[in-house]
């Protein structure tokens, strides 16, 4: 009976069915792995931009006293007793009876500067009363964060306008006219203003490089007295903008509106400070969501403000995108040149043979070793060069030796171009020897049939090789430190002025924005969700810069498709 | 058997019957090494003018490398070195000033497994012309036509001229290299085991087409079908490790083989 | 002769028909050699058995045939298998034809069992007899041992026939001038004689495709040389 049994089981074994459960297993638990790490950063993420209500919480404090708070219930957590009173500090502290776990709230109560701190925990137990009110007033300010409170009035120049529920009505109105006039002075800054100064910078170069040296055959006196004039015209147009944008900030300053908070004291905030107001105790589902998508949509389509804890990060999608389209222009080429000489031309031998283990060794560098090296050897050593030999009249102020797109590229370029060798090499390597010789035998010659027919049909392998490129390098972080990305960046590397494209300008990453927000920004506990919403966007991103390659290939396939056959 | 024997007997068998053509490729006393290993062993033999020529032997026998000496595709392996003469039509193929290219445009190949490039059908066919020079899209129509005609497959695919040549079948494939490699209107047309991958109907197929082309071209054909051989050729050269054992018209070679080790070969007695 | 095949199976198909020939052969010898000793020995009895038997040899030639044609188009035969085949063929035709001779020289016996047995003793048939048996056996001979210089013996052989039969002819005319009342037998020998020279004819053919076997070249119509030189 037992033997039976025995042999049962090894009969199953042997029928190889266990394994196909391992593998099941194994990929169910990688599926499941993806799919939880989304969904996570998912619901972190974009949680943050649901406006949630805001609760008035009375609250018996640990000297017995009655505080009132007012704010969003961020987040909750049970903590173990022991681990409660230890960092409650040295108070002794009476709790229930019998109580083993304290519960524990985190409040996002705002009003920074006016009553920090604007996270605080509060003890569960504690709390005597939770009530949503539904007059709270939500303030979402260009600085400072969230102010909550109640509106009270509604002044302009100093005289109130309106107080009570017509203040709301008026709030709403004067925020309408506020966007617009906001949006007016944007385009004021980044265009005229910003193009004008770009110009005058440009004209000290030229100024500068005509003082150490006039070109050949050119009067340097009537050229000097041209760059006056052009001079002279550019600080016009800048004084009339200045004026202007003066005129349109003056008039956002007039209107100020006042915030009763829950302790009673009064907030001012000006008008211009303010770019959104709503009252989430009120609103209905429906005007949830749309809140919630304008939410996000700021977030996608605005610059960072507050140290990158608040805004949007268009310039971190840009730069990333940036730096990877150009990272995968220069690889490309660059790692099929190098496959192709190594498979095509290249005589197979012990050195090609040493070469290739080279190359795939250097793709098991650590990133941040590509790092140092981009910043000697891009940075320093060329791009000195560069600025000595280019940019003259720019010094001692660096133009390319200095960390910038073009040098993270080129360090990203470097780092990835492994990966292209491989996977190029292995799809010069797949083609099959008769169609090259058809080739050959019909009189091309080697060069002719490697582009017109050997490259073609390498090109889904290729392009295998810069979706793992991509991927690589949208998330890299460490090595872009050093040679190019900033927490904050002037202005994107693409503008309206000559020449569009600024490879020397420092930019902004996604990868970095998540390590900046999540750990260099003041305010850790308020950033946090952000550093979510970032890391689900970075993944989207490459995710979509691979889907994007991978569809190109697969058209690739199906058109080279029974070449191997 | 010593090789001098051997030599006369071959080349002397086809020059008196080929006496009235003319000699299309004059292989004189070839040998060639791949390193050290020789793989052809003093080959002498003249393949006359618009005849089909077949090469049979047992694998190894270097009838594909003797065949590929004709367009010189063995200067692809480094390895190999290659003394005696090859002359087309009077000409030394591996003079110095030859250009390889351009003899490969005289010599056209055709391989055994069907290679179309993955580009359209009119492409592949182009393609030879394209490398040789600019020609005027309407003379260029012209010549697809002419060469897809020629390889007797207009009809089949003269509506879809743009689609992928990838979508063909085997057969078809195989046409449309042959016509791949006749629109460059070369004088030699060499077929390496061209048939051998193809179903019957198909191979039957292209033995048709090799009857209708050798009126203008010269074919040489490497198979390990014998009926093949006798099918379609009026000479047949028989290797065997590197020698040419016999090279006799096809009617003689499959009646009344003049040496053993031929009779042996072709009647299944190789061992 | 050959190296095997290197299919054992062809190689016994190939023996098959080329044995089959050789027993035809032996029927057809005894058939021979019976319907000659029915006319020289007056035996009606052997004679009517000897007609009775060509239904077998008839049968042998279909059977070889066949087993030729399911060769040819399973194996496509080359070179000297297809000379043995072609060869083989050809030959069975020519045995059966003459197993028609012993046919028609049994049926000549049957009519002279009827007369008189004659003082000659049919001589000059009985030496006509021998020499054509000797041919038929000799072809054979030669085919089964691919033996050329047996198959040109034989076909040298042939002349001699053809002498006898002339002889024999001149013979029986002047015989049937002086005695009227022989011109029966003398007629019936001749048709008899007659059919042993016809089977001197096939009997070369056998022979000649001997030749064409081995050495590949046709020599019907040929004036062969005793010795074909080497």
């Amino acid at each position: 009976m037992l033997n039976e049994r025995t042999l049962n089981v090894r009969a199953w074994f042997r029928s190889g069915e266990p394994w196909i459960w391992v593998n099941a297993a194994a990929v169910g638990i990688s599926i499941a792995a993806v799919t939880g790490i989304l969904l996570l950063i998912a619901w972190r993420g974009f949680a943050h931009f649901w406006p949630a209500s805001v609760a008035l919480i009375s609250y018996e404090s640990s000297t017995g006293e009655f505080e009132t708070v007012l704010g969003e219930i961020a987040d909750s957590e049970l903590l173990p007793v022991g681990q409660y009173l230890e960092s409650a500090g040295s108070r002794t502290e009476a709790l229930p009876e019998g109580m083993v776990q304290v519960e524990r709230l985190l409040i996002k109560t705002g009003n920074r500067r006016v009553e920090p701190p604007d996270f605080s925990w509060l003890v569960a137990h504690r709390i005597k009363e939770v009530r949503y009110p539904p007059d709270v007033v939500v303030l979402e300010r260009m600085e400072w964060g969230n102010a909550y409170g109640y509106l009270t009035q509604v002044s302009a120049d100093g005289a109130v306008v309106s107080e009570g529920a017509a203040a709301w009505q008026d709030l709403q109105h004067r925020l309408q006219r506020l966007s617009t006039q906001r949006a007016e002075i944007h385009d004021l800054e980044q265009g005229q203003l910003f193009s004008t100064n770009y110009q005058l910078e440009r004209l000290r170069l030229e100024r500068r490089a005509l003082e150490m040296g006039a070109p050949e055959g050119d009067d340097p006196l009537a050229a000097a007295a041209a760059l006056d004039a052009r001079e002279q015209e550019l600080l016009a147009d800048y004084e009339v903008a200045e004026s202007t944008l003066r005129k349109l900030r003056d008039e956002l300053r007039r209107e100020a509106i006042t915030l009763t908070s829950a302790t009673g004291r009064t907030i001012e905030v000006n008008l211009s400070d303010v770019v959104r107001a709503w009252k989430p105790n009120q609103m209905s589902w429906t005007a949830k969501l749309g809140h919630y998508g304008e939410s996000l949509w700021i977030f996608l389509s605005d610059d960072p403000r507050e140290a990158n804890t608040e805004g949007g990060i268009v310039p971190a999608i840009f730069g990333t995108v940036m730096m990877v389209l150009l990272m995968s222009v220069l690889v490309t080429p660059f790692g099929v040149v190098a496959a192709v000489y190594l498979r095509e031309y290249a005589r197979q031998g012990a050195f090609v043979r040493l070469i290739r283990i080279a190359v795939n060794n250097l793709a098991g560098v650590p990133s941040i070793v590509y790092g140092v090296f981009g910043l000697g050897f891009f940075v320093y050593f060329l791009g000195g060069s560069l600025d000595a030999l280019f940019y003259p009249e720019a010094l001692p102020s660096p133009t390319f030796g200095t960390p910038g797109l073009l040098w993270a590229s080129l360090t990203l370029a470097l780092l990835t171009v492994p990966v292209v060798i491989v996977s190029t090499e292995e799809g010069l390597t797949r083609i099959p020897r008769s169609l090259r010789e058809g080739s050959l035998a019909l009189g091309a010659t080697k060069a002719e049939t490697l582009f017109k027919v050997v490259l073609p049909v390498a090109s889904p392998s290729i392009l295998t090789g810069m979706i793992l490129a991509v991927a690589r390098a949208a998330g890299e972080v460490a090595p872009l430190m050093l040679v190019g990305v900033v927490k904050l960046a002037p202005a994107l590397p693409v503008d309206g002025n000559f020449p569009y494209l600024h490879l020397e300008r420092k930019f902004m990453h996604l990868g970095f924005h998540i390590y900046d927000v999540g750990f260099q920004s003041p305010n850790v506990e308020a950033a946090r969700p952000l550093v979510y919403a970032t890391a689900l966007l970075l993944v989207i991103l490459i995710i979509f810069l691979n889907l994007t390659a991978i569809m190109l290939r697969n058209r690739l396939e199906n058109r080279y498709r029974g070449v191997e056959g | 058997m010593p090789a001098a024997d051997l030599r006369t007997q071959s080349s002397d068998a086809p020059r008196a019957s080929s006496s009235s053509q003319d000699a299309s490729l004059v292989v004189d006393d070839l040998c060639l090494y791949y390193g050290e290993t020789q793989a052809l062993k003093n080959v002498s033999l003249t393949i006359p003018k618009r005849q089909a020529t077949a090469f049979i032997g047992p694998s190894g026998c270097g009838k594909s490398t003797l065949l590929r000496c004709f367009n010189r595709m063995n200067d692809l392996i480094d390895s190999v070195r290659v003394t005696g003469s090859i002359s087309l039509e009077g000409q030394d193929i591996n003079a110095k000033d030859v250009d390889v290219a351009q003899l490969r445009r005289r010599v056209g190949m055709v391989f055994q497994r069907p290679n179309p490039f993955p580009k359209s059908i009119y492409e592949n066919v182009a393609y030879g012309m394209r490398l040789a020079g600019k020609m005027p899209k309407p003379e260029m129509d012209e010549r697809v036509e002419w060469a897809l005609r020629s390889a007797a497959l207009w009809d089949e695919v003269k509506d879809r001229l743009k689609e992928s040549a990838l979508g063909l079948s085997g057969g078809q494939q195989q046409r449309l290299v042959i016509a791949r490699a006749v629109a460059i209107q070369p004088s030699v047309l060499l077929l390496d085991e061209s048939a051998s991958a193809l179903d019957p109907i198909s191979t039957l197929k292209i033995e048709e087409l090799i009857h209708q082309l050798k009126s203008d071209y010269t074919i040489v054909i490497v198979t390990h079908n014998m009926q093949q051989a006798a099918r379609v050729s009026d000479y047949t050269a028989f290797l065997y490790l590197g020698e040419l054992i016999e090279f006799d018209r096809t009617d003689d070679v499959f009646t009344n083989p003049k040496r053993k080790k031929t009779e042996d070969y072709i009647t299944g007695r190789y061992g | 002769m050959n190296n095997p095949h290197i299919s054992e199976q062809y190689d016994a198909e190939l023996d098959a028909a080329r044995n089959l020939l050789m027993e035809m052969g032996g029927v057809v010898e005894q058939q021979l050699h019976e319907a000659s000793q029915a006319l020289i020995d007056h035996d009606a009895e052997l004679a009517a058995r000897v007609r009775e038997n060509d239904v077998r040899v008839n049968r042998f030639e279909i059977e070889i045939d066949e087993r030729c044609i399911h060769i040819i188009a399973r194996r496509q035969p080359a070179a000297s298998d297809l000379r043995t085949l072609i060869s083989v063929m050809k030959a069975s035709t020519d045995l059966e034809r003459i197993g028609d001779e012993a046919c028609r020289i049994a049926k000549m016996a049957a009519a002279l069992a009827d007369l008189e047995y004659p003082d000659d003793q049919y001589n000059d048939f009985r030496l006509l007899a021998a020499k054509a048996e000797t041919i038929v056996a000799k072809s054979l001979d030669a085919f089964a041992r691919l033996d050329v210089d047996g198959g040109l013996e034989a076909i040298a052989s042939d002349e001699a026939i053809d002498d006898g039969y002339d002889a024999l002819v001149r013979e029986r005319g002047s015989t049937m001038r002086q005695d009227a009342d022989d011109i029966d037998r003398a007629v019936n020998v001749m048709w008899a004689a007659r059919a042993l020279e016809r089977v001197g004819d096939h009997a070369k053919n056998i022979s000649e495709y001997v030749v064409y076997l081995v050495r590949g070249k046709d020599v019907r119509h040929e004036k062969v040389q005793r010795k074909a030189g080497n």
